[in-house]
């Protein structure tokens, strides 16, 4: 099965999500655009009928209503009981994605002018830290993604609450990988926390999502989600 | 992510697809045939196209919302379900792995228990 993990041009829907966050965004988004498709159809119809039945050539005498106290109640409740729809849902999943878990692993996730650098300070007695470029054109092999890859990916283990901990040094970058359903601004003096939950394996594909100067939309972000003993092996090889 | 040696015609992925949405068939094939009845029967008593057309969207939205409604909630329910049996396997593999890990080596008491019969 192949995944849609990365962009694809001229891009419209949503990347298969990896995590419960972004399977929750997905389908929230789904009840929603269903009500907004209902009220559109029913809108345009009931202005198309009015414009229709109202037009002066047919009907030359102004008739003037005073009362209509059923029809506004009518078109009181109904957008409110649409909200409320909409609402109930929307909230469940705001409180959902909000939930803490104590995590397995930590990360710490820097934005600099015009590349991320990643550390891991729970492993060995300095940690694991590396920075990660985009690779140039020039240098991108057969079947790699233009202006996507980097020469460090991110490596997270699957199937494990894990904690981002995002700053930057300079100016506020975002860090954002839409198929794990995260974003999160990067701001200089201040530390933002993210949870992340990957369910499957893959290779997941960002960008920088705040603008950060000459280089912003050439500091791409590569996630690589393993098994536990594939990120054992990979601890091991880098400590 | 598709192979980029196929040519643009056939690849549609970057076109938004409802079709891929759950429950979205169901909801428009029981919303389309419900107002298009409703509609038939309208016009059958009434034999006038406005109140016909008036019956036959508003029958579909209701069609289709119901439906929709409906359908959503089983999608919950069932991926509810998977969700619980998922965990519920996890559970029982940790379960198995500990058991494992703390049977003790009984091959000695098996030699002299075979000896001895």
């Amino acid at each position: 099965m192949i995944r849609n993990d990365a962009p694809v041009r001229w891009g419209l829907g949503f990347q298969d999500p990896a995590t419960p966050v972004m399977e929750g965004i997905v389908n929230l988004h789904h009840e929603i655009m269903y009500v907004m498709i209902g009220v559109l159809c029913m809108v345009i119809y009931i202005l198309m009928r009015i414009i229709y039945n109202y037009d002066y050539r047919r009907n030359r005498e102004v008739r003037k209503e005073k009362r209509g106290a059923l029809i506004e109640a009518i078109w009181t409740l109904t957008p409110t009981v649409i909200l409320i729809i909409i609402a109930v849902p929307s909230y469940a999943l705001l409180y959902a994605m909000e939930e803490e878990v104590s995590p397995g692993v930590t990360v710490k996730i820097i934005g600099h002018q015009w590349y991320w650098s990643y550390e891991y300070s729970d492993y060995g007695e300095e940690g694991i830290s590396y920075d990660s470029y985009m690779i140039g054109e020039e240098e991108l092999e057969e079947g790699d993604l233009r202006m996507l890859e980097v020469d460090n990916r991110m490596v997270l283990p699957i199937k494990t609450h894990i904690r981002l901990l995002l700053t930057s040094t300079d100016v506020i970058h975002s860090w954002a990988v839409p198929s794990l359903g995260v974003k999160c601004d990067t701001v200089p003096g201040r530390l933002s926390q993210v949870g992340v939950y990957i369910k499957r394996e893959g290779v997941y594909y960002g960008q920088c999502s705040e603008l950060c100067g000459m280089n912003h939309a050439y500091m791409p972000i590569v996630v690589e989600g393993v098994k536990v003993e594939g990120y054992k092996e990979w601890i091991k090889s880098k400590i | 992510m598709t192979n980029s040696s196929t040519s643009s015609s056939e690849n549609t992925d970057f076109l938004y697809k409802p079709q891929k949405i759950p429950c979205f068939r169901q909801t428009m094939l029981y919303g389309l045939t419900g107002g298009l009845v409703l509609g038939a029967l309208r016009f059958y008593r009434t034999r006038n196209p406005w109140k016909t057309t008036d019956v036959a969207v508003f029958g579909t939205l209701l069609f289709s919302s119901v439906s929709w409604v409906l359908c959503r909630y089983e999608y919950r329910s069932y991926r509810e379900q998977l969700r619980k049996s998922f965990d519920l396997q996890q559970e029982k593999l940790l379960f198995d792995k500990h058991n494992e890990t703390e049977k003790p080596n009984n091959s000695a008491i098996e030699d002299s228990y075979e000896k001895k019969t």
